[in-house]
Protein backbone atom coordinates (compact mmCIF):
# COMPACT_ATOMS: atom_id res chain seq x y z
CA UNK A 1 0.00 0.00 0.00
CA UNK A 2 1.11 3.21 -1.19
CA UNK A 3 2.82 5.66 2.10
CA UNK A 4 3.50 9.47 1.98
CA UNK A 5 6.35 10.03 4.85
CA UNK A 6 6.97 13.78 4.96
CA UNK A 7 10.29 15.28 6.58
CA UNK A 8 9.82 18.14 8.38
CA UNK A 9 11.05 19.83 11.23
CA UNK A 10 10.89 23.93 12.09
CA UNK A 11 14.47 24.18 12.22
CA UNK A 12 16.85 24.75 9.70
CA UNK A 13 19.99 22.72 8.96
CA UNK A 14 18.87 19.21 11.10
CA UNK A 15 19.66 16.91 7.82
CA UNK A 16 15.53 16.72 6.38
CA UNK A 17 17.17 16.47 2.83
CA UNK A 18 19.87 14.19 3.84
CA UNK A 19 17.61 11.87 5.71
CA UNK A 20 14.62 11.82 3.04
CA UNK A 21 16.96 11.58 0.08
CA UNK A 22 18.74 8.71 1.74
CA UNK A 23 15.81 7.06 3.03
CA UNK A 24 14.34 7.40 -0.34
CA UNK A 25 17.40 6.02 -2.30
CA UNK A 26 17.21 3.35 -0.31
CA UNK A 27 14.01 2.61 -0.56
CA UNK A 28 13.74 2.19 -4.24
CA UNK A 29 17.26 0.38 -3.96
CA UNK A 30 15.20 -2.14 -2.00
CA UNK A 31 12.34 -2.58 -4.33
CA UNK A 32 9.96 0.31 -3.84
CA UNK A 33 8.99 2.89 -6.58
CA UNK A 34 9.64 5.78 -5.02
CA UNK A 35 9.19 9.89 -5.41
CA UNK A 36 10.44 12.70 -3.88
CA UNK A 37 8.36 15.55 -3.94
CA UNK A 38 10.85 18.73 -3.06
CA UNK A 39 8.73 21.34 -1.28
CA UNK A 40 11.57 23.52 -0.42
CA UNK A 41 12.41 26.78 -2.31
CA UNK A 42 16.48 25.76 -1.58
CA UNK A 43 15.69 22.82 -3.74
CA UNK A 44 18.73 20.61 -2.39
CA UNK A 45 17.21 17.40 -2.57
CA UNK A 46 16.38 18.37 -6.86
CA UNK A 47 19.61 19.78 -7.37
CA UNK A 48 20.97 16.52 -5.91
CA UNK A 49 19.07 14.08 -7.54
CA UNK A 50 18.90 16.24 -11.05
CA UNK A 51 22.40 16.08 -10.81
CA UNK A 52 25.49 18.05 -12.57
CA UNK A 53 23.33 18.73 -16.13
CA UNK A 54 23.93 21.54 -17.98
CA UNK A 55 21.03 24.80 -17.18
CA UNK A 56 19.00 24.01 -19.86
CA UNK A 57 18.20 20.21 -18.84
CA UNK A 58 17.06 21.41 -14.69
CA UNK A 59 13.95 20.81 -13.94
CA UNK A 60 13.44 24.58 -12.52
CA UNK A 61 14.25 25.63 -16.08
CA UNK A 62 12.10 23.26 -18.20
CA UNK A 63 9.03 24.34 -16.33
CA UNK A 64 8.57 20.73 -14.68
CA UNK A 65 8.53 21.96 -11.06
CA UNK A 66 5.58 21.36 -8.13
CA UNK A 67 5.33 25.33 -9.00
CA UNK A 68 4.66 24.79 -12.89
CA UNK A 69 1.83 22.71 -11.40
CA UNK A 70 0.47 24.38 -8.78
CA UNK A 71 0.68 27.49 -11.78
CA UNK A 72 -1.82 25.62 -13.66
CA UNK A 73 -3.98 24.92 -11.13
CA UNK A 74 -4.23 28.84 -10.14
CA UNK A 75 -5.46 29.61 -14.04
CA UNK A 76 -8.14 26.87 -13.54
CA UNK A 77 -6.32 24.43 -15.30
CA UNK A 78 -6.06 20.35 -14.57
CA UNK A 79 -2.52 18.77 -15.83
CA UNK A 80 -1.86 15.51 -14.66
CA UNK A 81 0.74 15.67 -12.11
CA UNK A 82 2.85 13.01 -13.61
CA UNK A 83 3.95 15.03 -16.47
CA UNK A 84 5.71 17.12 -14.41
CA UNK A 85 7.41 14.35 -12.69
CA UNK A 86 11.74 14.00 -13.81
CA UNK A 87 11.70 9.96 -14.32
CA UNK A 88 15.68 9.85 -15.14
CA UNK A 89 16.59 8.48 -11.42
CA UNK A 90 16.50 5.71 -9.61
CA UNK A 91 14.13 7.59 -7.14
CA UNK A 92 11.74 10.08 -9.61
CA UNK A 93 11.66 13.48 -8.88
CA UNK A 94 8.72 16.36 -8.57
CA UNK A 95 11.31 19.25 -8.50
CA UNK A 96 10.93 22.37 -6.22
CA UNK A 97 11.14 25.69 -7.31
CA UNK A 98 13.05 28.77 -5.68
CA UNK A 99 10.78 30.62 -6.07
CA UNK A 100 7.61 28.79 -4.67
CA UNK A 101 7.38 31.45 -2.20
CA UNK A 102 6.43 34.14 -4.22
CA UNK A 103 3.69 31.47 -5.32
CA UNK A 104 2.64 30.65 -2.17
CA UNK A 105 2.75 34.47 -1.07
CA UNK A 106 0.01 35.18 -4.20
CA UNK A 107 -2.38 32.41 -3.06
CA UNK A 108 -2.19 34.27 0.36
CA UNK A 109 -2.89 37.38 -0.79
CA UNK A 110 -5.76 36.58 -3.50
CA UNK A 111 -7.74 34.42 -0.53
CA UNK A 112 -10.02 35.74 2.31
CA UNK A 113 -8.27 33.89 5.25
CA UNK A 114 -5.25 32.25 5.78
CA UNK A 115 -7.64 29.01 5.74
CA UNK A 116 -8.97 29.60 3.08
CA UNK A 117 -5.49 30.15 1.35
CA UNK A 118 -4.22 26.87 3.19
CA UNK A 119 -7.64 24.67 1.67
CA UNK A 120 -6.34 25.70 -1.82
CA UNK A 121 -3.19 24.80 -1.60
CA UNK A 122 -4.02 21.68 0.28
CA UNK A 123 -6.47 20.25 -2.37
CA UNK A 124 -4.44 21.30 -5.21
CA UNK A 125 -1.66 19.10 -3.45
CA UNK A 126 -4.30 16.45 -2.36
CA UNK A 127 -4.45 15.28 -6.14
CA UNK A 128 -0.73 15.40 -6.73
CA UNK A 129 -0.43 12.73 -3.87
CA UNK A 130 -3.40 11.02 -4.68
CA UNK A 131 -2.08 10.57 -8.18
CA UNK A 132 1.54 9.89 -6.65
CA UNK A 133 -0.49 7.30 -4.67
CA UNK A 134 -1.31 5.06 -7.66
CA UNK A 135 2.15 4.94 -8.75
CA UNK A 136 4.05 4.97 -6.03
CA UNK A 137 4.85 2.54 -3.26
CA UNK A 138 6.56 5.64 -1.10
CA UNK A 139 6.02 9.00 -1.44
CA UNK A 140 8.69 11.15 0.39
CA UNK A 141 8.12 14.96 0.77
CA UNK A 142 11.34 16.86 1.68
CA UNK A 143 9.84 20.46 3.51
CA UNK A 144 11.49 23.87 3.98
CA UNK A 145 12.05 24.65 7.18
CA UNK A 146 10.21 26.94 9.04
CA UNK A 147 6.26 26.83 7.84
CA UNK A 148 4.79 27.06 4.41
CA UNK A 149 1.33 26.44 2.89
CA UNK A 150 2.64 23.35 0.89
CA UNK A 151 4.73 22.03 3.95
CA UNK A 152 1.21 22.06 6.04
CA UNK A 153 -0.48 20.31 3.65
CA UNK A 154 2.14 17.09 2.74
CA UNK A 155 2.14 17.25 6.70
CA UNK A 156 -1.53 16.85 6.97
CA UNK A 157 -1.33 13.86 4.39
CA UNK A 158 1.12 12.21 5.62
CA UNK A 159 1.43 8.64 7.02
CA UNK A 160 3.88 9.43 9.04
CA UNK A 161 5.79 12.75 9.54
CA UNK A 162 9.43 12.15 9.96
CA UNK A 163 11.11 14.94 12.57
CA UNK A 164 15.35 14.76 12.22
CA UNK A 165 16.52 16.13 15.07
CA UNK A 166 20.25 16.93 16.19
CA UNK A 167 20.59 15.82 19.96
CA UNK A 168 21.65 20.05 21.02
CA UNK A 169 19.65 22.02 23.74
CA UNK A 170 18.16 24.32 21.68
CA UNK A 171 17.10 21.89 19.12
CA UNK A 172 15.21 19.57 21.66
CA UNK A 173 13.43 22.37 23.10
CA UNK A 174 12.00 23.56 19.49
CA UNK A 175 10.61 19.65 19.43
CA UNK A 176 8.07 20.10 22.12
CA UNK A 177 6.82 23.40 20.33
CA UNK A 178 6.76 21.78 17.03
CA UNK A 179 4.84 18.69 18.09
CA UNK A 180 2.52 21.69 19.63
CA UNK A 181 2.04 23.27 15.93
CA UNK A 182 1.04 19.64 14.89
CA UNK A 183 -1.61 19.15 17.18
CA UNK A 184 -3.11 22.81 17.73
CA UNK A 185 -2.49 24.90 14.75
CA UNK A 186 -2.53 22.38 12.03
CA UNK A 187 -5.08 20.17 14.16
CA UNK A 188 -3.84 16.88 13.11
CA UNK A 189 -5.40 13.73 14.29
CA UNK A 190 -3.71 10.85 15.68
CA UNK A 191 0.02 12.94 16.20
CA UNK A 192 1.60 10.59 18.63
CA UNK A 193 1.07 7.80 15.90
CA UNK A 194 2.31 9.57 12.92
CA UNK A 195 5.36 11.87 14.22
CA UNK A 196 8.68 9.72 14.64
CA UNK A 197 12.13 11.53 15.66
CA UNK A 198 14.78 10.47 14.15
CA UNK A 199 18.53 11.26 16.26
CA UNK A 200 20.73 12.96 13.48
CA UNK A 201 24.31 14.28 13.26
CA UNK A 202 25.20 12.54 16.46
CA UNK A 203 28.45 13.76 17.77
CA UNK A 204 30.25 11.25 20.06
CA UNK A 205 33.16 13.92 20.99
CA UNK A 206 31.29 15.15 23.65
CA UNK A 207 28.64 13.92 26.48
CA UNK A 208 26.09 16.46 25.07
CA UNK A 209 24.79 14.31 22.25
CA UNK A 210 24.00 11.35 24.57
CA UNK A 211 22.61 13.26 27.42
CA UNK A 212 20.24 15.19 24.94
CA UNK A 213 19.49 12.07 22.76
CA UNK A 214 18.11 10.31 26.04
CA UNK A 215 16.14 13.51 26.43
CA UNK A 216 13.86 13.70 23.59
CA UNK A 217 13.40 9.76 24.04
CA UNK A 218 12.28 10.72 27.52
CA UNK A 219 10.27 13.48 26.01
CA UNK A 220 8.53 11.39 23.60
CA UNK A 221 6.92 9.73 26.87
CA UNK A 222 5.24 12.90 27.54
CA UNK A 223 1.44 12.87 27.64
CA UNK A 224 1.06 16.29 25.86
CA UNK A 225 2.56 15.87 22.67
CA UNK A 226 3.89 12.29 22.85
CA UNK A 227 5.95 11.01 19.92
CA UNK A 228 7.94 7.80 18.59
CA UNK A 229 11.65 8.20 18.19
CA UNK A 230 14.08 5.62 15.58
CA UNK A 231 15.84 3.44 17.03
CA UNK A 232 18.94 3.82 14.47
CA UNK A 233 20.83 7.01 14.41
CA UNK A 234 22.92 8.59 12.25
CA UNK A 235 26.28 10.11 13.22
CA UNK A 236 27.50 13.27 12.28
CA UNK A 237 29.93 12.21 9.44
CA UNK A 238 31.52 13.06 6.21
CA UNK A 239 30.00 10.57 3.78
CA UNK A 240 26.41 11.89 4.40
CA UNK A 241 27.93 15.41 2.87
CA UNK A 242 29.72 13.67 0.28
CA UNK A 243 26.45 11.84 -0.61
CA UNK A 244 24.75 14.93 -1.05
CA UNK A 245 27.57 15.63 -4.26
CA UNK A 246 27.66 12.06 -6.11
CA UNK A 247 26.31 11.57 -9.39
CA UNK A 248 23.07 9.70 -8.96
CA UNK A 249 24.43 7.12 -12.36
CA UNK A 250 26.22 5.45 -9.62
CA UNK A 251 25.34 2.71 -7.59
CA UNK A 252 23.72 3.22 -4.03
CA UNK A 253 26.67 1.67 -2.69
CA UNK A 254 28.73 3.85 -4.72
CA UNK A 255 26.60 7.10 -3.64
CA UNK A 256 26.37 6.70 0.17
CA UNK A 257 29.71 4.72 0.46
CA UNK A 258 30.52 4.09 4.09
CA UNK A 259 27.21 4.54 5.16
CA UNK A 260 25.12 2.21 2.85
CA UNK A 261 24.19 -0.04 5.78
CA UNK A 262 23.52 2.27 8.22
CA UNK A 263 20.80 4.06 5.37
CA UNK A 264 19.66 0.64 4.68
CA UNK A 265 18.88 -0.33 8.49
CA UNK A 266 17.28 3.29 8.92
CA UNK A 267 15.34 2.82 6.32
CA UNK A 268 14.41 -0.88 7.29
CA UNK A 269 13.05 0.63 10.35
CA UNK A 270 11.05 3.40 8.35
CA UNK A 271 9.19 0.70 7.17
CA UNK A 272 8.57 -0.95 10.09
CA UNK A 273 7.01 2.19 10.98
CA UNK A 274 5.11 1.97 7.69
CA UNK A 275 3.61 -1.15 8.51
CA UNK A 276 5.07 -3.16 5.25
CA UNK A 277 7.61 -5.45 7.27
CA UNK A 278 6.85 -7.03 10.56
CA UNK A 279 7.05 -5.01 14.53
CA UNK A 280 7.36 -1.90 14.78
CA UNK A 281 10.08 0.93 15.58
CA UNK A 282 12.22 -0.44 18.07
CA UNK A 283 11.83 2.45 20.15
CA UNK A 284 8.67 2.01 21.03
CA UNK A 285 8.86 -0.84 23.16
CA UNK A 286 11.77 1.11 25.46
CA UNK A 287 10.55 2.40 28.42
CA UNK A 288 13.46 5.00 28.90
CA UNK A 289 13.02 6.90 31.96
CA UNK A 290 15.28 9.14 32.31
CA UNK A 291 19.08 10.64 30.83
CA UNK A 292 21.30 7.26 30.53
CA UNK A 293 18.61 4.82 31.13
CA UNK A 294 18.78 3.40 27.68
CA UNK A 295 22.66 2.39 28.45
CA UNK A 296 22.13 1.18 32.57
CA UNK A 297 19.34 -1.20 30.27
CA UNK A 298 21.90 -2.75 28.47
CA UNK A 299 20.26 -1.73 25.12
CA UNK A 300 22.68 -0.18 22.64
CA UNK A 301 21.85 2.59 20.16
CA UNK A 302 22.71 1.74 16.39
CA UNK A 303 24.95 4.74 16.14
CA UNK A 304 27.14 4.44 12.67
CA UNK A 305 31.20 3.86 13.67
CA UNK A 306 34.19 6.06 12.96
CA UNK A 307 34.73 9.17 10.99
CA UNK B 1 -20.76 16.09 17.19
CA UNK B 2 -17.75 17.96 15.47
CA UNK B 3 -18.82 20.99 14.19
CA UNK B 4 -16.78 20.05 10.81
CA UNK B 5 -18.94 16.82 11.35
CA UNK B 6 -22.06 18.94 11.47
CA UNK B 7 -21.00 20.85 8.14
CA UNK B 8 -20.49 17.35 6.53
CA UNK B 9 -23.77 16.64 7.34
CA UNK B 10 -24.95 19.51 5.90
CA UNK B 11 -23.29 18.94 2.20
CA UNK B 12 -25.46 17.54 -0.51
CA UNK B 13 -25.33 14.16 -0.46
CA UNK B 14 -24.87 13.38 -3.88
CA UNK B 15 -21.25 15.75 -4.70
CA UNK B 16 -23.22 18.89 -6.18
CA UNK B 17 -20.91 21.87 -5.60
CA UNK B 18 -22.36 24.67 -3.09
CA UNK B 19 -21.23 28.19 -2.63
CA UNK B 20 -19.28 28.55 0.59
CA UNK B 21 -21.45 31.28 1.38
CA UNK B 22 -24.83 28.63 1.12
CA UNK B 23 -22.69 26.44 3.42
CA UNK B 24 -21.44 29.44 5.79
CA UNK B 25 -25.64 30.42 6.04
CA UNK B 26 -25.98 27.07 6.57
CA UNK B 27 -24.18 25.97 8.74
CA UNK B 28 -24.89 29.26 11.02
CA UNK B 29 -28.62 28.67 10.76
CA UNK B 30 -27.74 24.85 11.85
CA UNK B 31 -25.29 25.60 15.21
CA UNK B 32 -27.82 28.79 15.61
CA UNK B 33 -24.68 31.17 16.04
CA UNK B 34 -22.67 33.03 13.04
CA UNK B 35 -19.63 31.65 11.55
CA UNK B 36 -17.20 33.73 10.52
CA UNK B 37 -15.49 33.38 7.29
CA UNK B 38 -12.10 31.78 8.75
CA UNK B 39 -14.38 29.54 10.99
CA UNK B 40 -15.86 27.93 7.97
CA UNK B 41 -12.67 27.40 5.95
CA UNK B 42 -10.49 25.73 9.34
CA UNK B 43 -13.91 23.54 9.26
CA UNK B 44 -12.84 22.51 5.62
CA UNK B 45 -9.56 22.23 6.61
CA UNK B 46 -10.18 19.64 9.26
CA UNK B 47 -12.38 18.10 6.53
CA UNK B 48 -9.99 16.98 4.39
CA UNK B 49 -10.07 14.57 1.80
CA UNK B 50 -13.88 14.40 2.77
CA UNK B 51 -14.52 17.29 0.31
CA UNK B 52 -13.56 19.08 -2.21
CA UNK B 53 -12.76 22.83 -2.79
CA UNK B 54 -12.87 24.85 -6.00
CA UNK B 55 -11.17 28.00 -5.20
CA UNK B 56 -12.15 30.12 -8.33
CA UNK B 57 -15.55 29.33 -7.63
CA UNK B 58 -15.32 28.99 -4.01
CA UNK B 59 -17.51 26.19 -4.23
CA UNK B 60 -17.45 23.38 -1.83
CA UNK B 61 -18.95 19.11 -2.19
CA UNK B 62 -18.24 16.10 -0.84
CA UNK B 63 -15.73 14.33 -1.85
CA UNK B 64 -17.09 11.03 -3.21
CA UNK B 65 -15.02 7.78 -2.63
CA UNK B 66 -11.09 8.42 -3.06
CA UNK B 67 -11.32 10.94 -6.07
CA UNK B 68 -9.53 8.28 -7.87
CA UNK B 69 -10.65 5.93 -10.73
CA UNK B 70 -10.61 2.50 -9.33
CA UNK B 71 -8.99 0.18 -11.71
CA UNK B 72 -11.01 -3.00 -12.77
CA UNK B 73 -10.34 -5.93 -10.81
CA UNK B 74 -11.32 -8.75 -12.89
CA UNK B 75 -9.91 -9.20 -16.34
CA UNK B 76 -12.65 -9.54 -19.18
CA UNK B 77 -11.51 -7.39 -22.31
CA UNK B 78 -8.94 -5.64 -23.68
CA UNK B 79 -10.33 -2.40 -22.14
CA UNK B 80 -9.41 -3.53 -18.56
CA UNK B 81 -6.09 -4.19 -19.15
CA UNK B 82 -5.22 -0.53 -20.03
CA UNK B 83 -5.28 1.04 -16.99
CA UNK B 84 -3.47 -1.57 -15.57
CA UNK B 85 -0.64 -1.33 -18.06
CA UNK B 86 -0.74 2.60 -17.98
CA UNK B 87 0.07 2.42 -14.41
CA UNK B 88 2.65 -0.13 -15.77
CA UNK B 89 4.09 2.43 -18.44
CA UNK B 90 4.27 5.07 -16.00
CA UNK B 91 6.25 3.41 -12.57
CA UNK B 92 8.34 1.26 -14.62
CA UNK B 93 9.16 2.22 -18.83
CA UNK B 94 11.78 4.75 -17.82
CA UNK B 95 13.81 1.99 -16.55
CA UNK B 96 12.81 -0.25 -18.91
CA UNK B 97 13.12 1.43 -22.16
CA UNK B 98 16.33 4.09 -20.87
CA UNK B 99 19.36 2.31 -19.44
CA UNK B 100 21.77 3.76 -18.92
CA UNK B 101 19.79 6.57 -17.83
CA UNK B 102 19.77 9.81 -19.72
CA UNK B 103 20.75 13.31 -17.48
CA UNK B 104 16.34 13.86 -17.13
CA UNK B 105 13.74 12.19 -18.52
CA UNK B 106 10.16 13.54 -19.23
CA UNK B 107 7.07 11.38 -20.33
CA UNK B 108 3.60 11.55 -21.30
CA UNK B 109 1.44 8.81 -21.43
CA UNK B 110 -2.12 9.03 -23.33
CA UNK B 111 -4.77 6.09 -23.77
CA UNK B 112 -5.04 6.23 -27.47
CA UNK B 113 -7.91 3.71 -27.34
CA UNK B 114 -10.59 5.81 -27.24
CA UNK B 115 -9.38 9.72 -28.63
CA UNK B 116 -9.82 11.08 -32.12
CA UNK B 117 -11.14 9.64 -34.94
CA UNK B 118 -12.10 5.67 -35.00
CA UNK B 119 -12.47 5.28 -38.47
CA UNK B 120 -9.64 2.60 -39.97
CA UNK B 121 -9.03 -0.89 -38.39
CA UNK B 122 -5.31 -0.34 -37.09
CA UNK B 123 -5.16 3.33 -37.15
CA UNK B 124 -4.09 3.91 -33.26
CA UNK B 125 -2.36 2.06 -30.58
CA UNK B 126 -4.03 1.30 -27.39
CA UNK B 127 -1.57 3.19 -25.57
CA UNK B 128 0.79 5.92 -26.67
CA UNK B 129 3.85 7.03 -24.63
CA UNK B 130 6.06 10.26 -25.86
CA UNK B 131 9.34 10.57 -24.14
CA UNK B 132 11.79 13.77 -23.90
CA UNK B 133 15.17 13.22 -22.61
CA UNK B 134 18.26 14.60 -22.17
CA UNK B 135 22.02 13.93 -22.12
CA UNK B 136 25.06 15.56 -21.46
CA UNK B 137 26.36 15.80 -25.38
CA UNK B 138 22.92 15.99 -27.70
CA UNK B 139 22.71 19.72 -28.36
CA UNK B 140 18.92 19.28 -28.32
CA UNK B 141 16.50 17.23 -26.14
CA UNK B 142 16.13 13.69 -27.97
CA UNK B 143 12.15 12.80 -28.91
CA UNK B 144 10.66 9.30 -28.90
CA UNK B 145 7.11 8.10 -29.19
CA UNK B 146 6.20 4.42 -28.42
CA UNK B 147 2.88 3.04 -29.19
CA UNK B 148 1.18 -0.03 -27.20
CA UNK B 149 -0.78 -2.43 -28.73
CA UNK B 150 -2.20 -4.55 -26.55
CA UNK B 151 -3.76 -7.95 -27.24
CA UNK B 152 -5.61 -10.52 -24.85
CA UNK B 153 -5.08 -13.97 -25.34
CA UNK B 154 -7.24 -14.99 -27.88
CA UNK B 155 -5.88 -12.47 -29.83
CA UNK B 156 -2.00 -13.73 -29.71
CA UNK B 157 -1.77 -14.11 -33.15
CA UNK B 158 0.91 -12.89 -36.07
CA UNK B 159 -1.87 -10.32 -37.01
CA UNK B 160 -1.18 -8.86 -33.67
CA UNK B 161 2.35 -8.56 -34.61
CA UNK B 162 1.45 -6.56 -37.84
CA UNK B 163 -0.97 -4.23 -36.42
CA UNK B 164 1.87 -3.38 -33.88
CA UNK B 165 4.09 -3.04 -36.95
CA UNK B 166 1.41 -0.42 -38.34
CA UNK B 167 1.90 1.92 -35.84
CA UNK B 168 5.52 2.46 -36.80
CA UNK B 169 3.97 4.99 -39.41
CA UNK B 170 3.74 7.19 -36.46
CA UNK B 171 6.02 6.07 -33.38
CA UNK B 172 9.83 5.30 -32.83
CA UNK B 173 8.84 2.49 -31.15
CA UNK B 174 5.90 -0.13 -31.42
CA UNK B 175 5.28 -2.57 -28.83
CA UNK B 176 3.09 -5.60 -28.31
CA UNK B 177 1.69 -6.02 -25.12
CA UNK B 178 0.17 -9.82 -24.66
CA UNK B 179 -1.77 -10.65 -22.21
CA UNK B 180 -0.62 -14.41 -22.19
CA UNK B 181 -1.03 -16.28 -18.58
CA UNK B 182 0.70 -19.43 -18.47
CA UNK B 183 -0.64 -22.43 -19.61
CA UNK B 184 -2.86 -20.42 -22.39
CA UNK B 185 -3.22 -22.30 -25.44
CA UNK B 186 -2.37 -19.81 -27.97
CA UNK B 187 1.41 -19.97 -25.99
CA UNK B 188 1.94 -21.75 -28.60
CA UNK B 189 2.02 -18.85 -30.94
CA UNK B 190 4.74 -17.12 -29.28
CA UNK B 191 7.85 -18.66 -30.80
CA UNK B 192 6.07 -17.34 -34.44
CA UNK B 193 5.02 -14.69 -33.12
CA UNK B 194 8.12 -13.52 -31.63
CA UNK B 195 10.59 -14.54 -34.92
CA UNK B 196 7.97 -12.34 -36.98
CA UNK B 197 8.45 -9.31 -34.64
CA UNK B 198 12.33 -9.61 -34.64
CA UNK B 199 12.06 -9.55 -38.48
CA UNK B 200 9.82 -5.89 -38.10
CA UNK B 201 11.77 -4.61 -34.96
CA UNK B 202 8.14 -4.98 -33.00
CA UNK B 203 9.07 -5.41 -29.27
CA UNK B 204 6.96 -7.81 -27.42
CA UNK B 205 5.71 -6.89 -23.35
CA UNK B 206 4.14 -10.50 -21.78
CA UNK B 207 1.81 -9.63 -19.08
CA UNK B 208 1.23 -13.18 -16.91
CA UNK B 209 -1.35 -11.01 -14.79
CA UNK B 210 -2.18 -6.92 -15.75
CA UNK B 211 -2.45 -6.57 -12.08
CA UNK B 212 0.88 -7.71 -11.38
CA UNK B 213 3.66 -5.73 -12.31
CA UNK B 214 6.33 -8.41 -11.55
CA UNK B 215 4.45 -10.66 -13.93
CA UNK B 216 5.48 -8.17 -16.94
CA UNK B 217 8.32 -9.44 -19.10
CA UNK B 218 10.17 -7.87 -21.71
CA UNK B 219 10.61 -10.89 -24.34
CA UNK B 220 11.91 -8.69 -27.08
CA UNK B 221 13.08 -4.90 -27.18
CA UNK B 222 11.51 -2.89 -30.01
CA UNK B 223 14.11 -1.56 -32.58
CA UNK B 224 13.99 2.48 -33.33
CA UNK B 225 12.05 3.28 -36.59
CA UNK B 226 11.97 6.47 -38.34
CA UNK B 227 8.44 7.87 -38.97
CA UNK B 228 7.94 11.42 -40.71
CA UNK B 229 7.98 14.25 -38.07
CA UNK B 230 4.85 15.39 -40.53
CA UNK B 231 3.28 12.13 -39.40
CA UNK B 232 4.23 11.98 -35.75
CA UNK B 233 2.66 15.61 -35.60
CA UNK B 234 -0.34 14.53 -36.85
CA UNK B 235 -0.84 11.40 -34.90
CA UNK B 236 0.27 13.61 -31.37
CA UNK B 237 -2.91 16.64 -32.39
CA UNK B 238 -5.01 13.98 -33.15
CA UNK B 239 -4.65 11.22 -30.56
CA UNK B 240 -3.05 13.17 -27.36
CA UNK B 241 -5.32 15.57 -25.40
CA UNK B 242 -4.35 19.62 -24.88
CA UNK B 243 -2.79 19.17 -21.74
CA UNK B 244 -0.24 16.17 -22.76
CA UNK B 245 0.46 18.21 -26.61
CA UNK B 246 1.07 21.50 -24.16
CA UNK B 247 3.32 19.74 -21.84
CA UNK B 248 5.38 18.47 -24.45
CA UNK B 249 5.15 21.93 -27.15
CA UNK B 250 6.66 23.09 -23.53
CA UNK B 251 9.13 20.89 -22.72
CA UNK B 252 10.23 20.71 -26.47
CA UNK B 253 10.48 24.50 -27.26
CA UNK B 254 11.30 25.94 -23.91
Amino acid sequence: MSKIVAFANAKGGVGKTTLALSMAEASAYLGKTTLLIDLDLQINASITLAGDCIDDMLPWRRGQTIEDYLEERWHGRVPTPLNYIDRSQRVHLLSGSPSITFFERRVLVWRDTVFEARNCVNFWMLDVLRTARQHYDLIVCDTPPGLSLLAESAIKSADLIVVPQIPDRLSTQGLQRYAKYFQEDLELSDVAHRTVVFINMFDVRTDVAETYAEAIRRESKLPIFPYRVFENQYKAKVAFKEAMDISRTKRFEEVWSSVDSDVLAATRELWKFLGWIEGEGAANETGTSGIGSGAASGRKRKVTSGT
Amino acid sequence: MPEQDVLYELLPAEGDWISRDAGWTALSERLGREISAEDFDRLIWLLGERVAWNPHDRLVCRQLGTGVPQLPSTIETERDIEGWFERFVWKRAARMFYEPPPLSLSIVVQNTARVGSSSGRWTRPDLSMACISRYHYAPVPSFDLFSFELKMAAGCNMLAVHEALSHTAAAHFAYLGLYLPKGSREEMNLPSMLEQAQHHGVGVIRIGDPRDEASYTLLLAAQRQSPSPAKIDGFIEERFDEANRLALRKWVHR
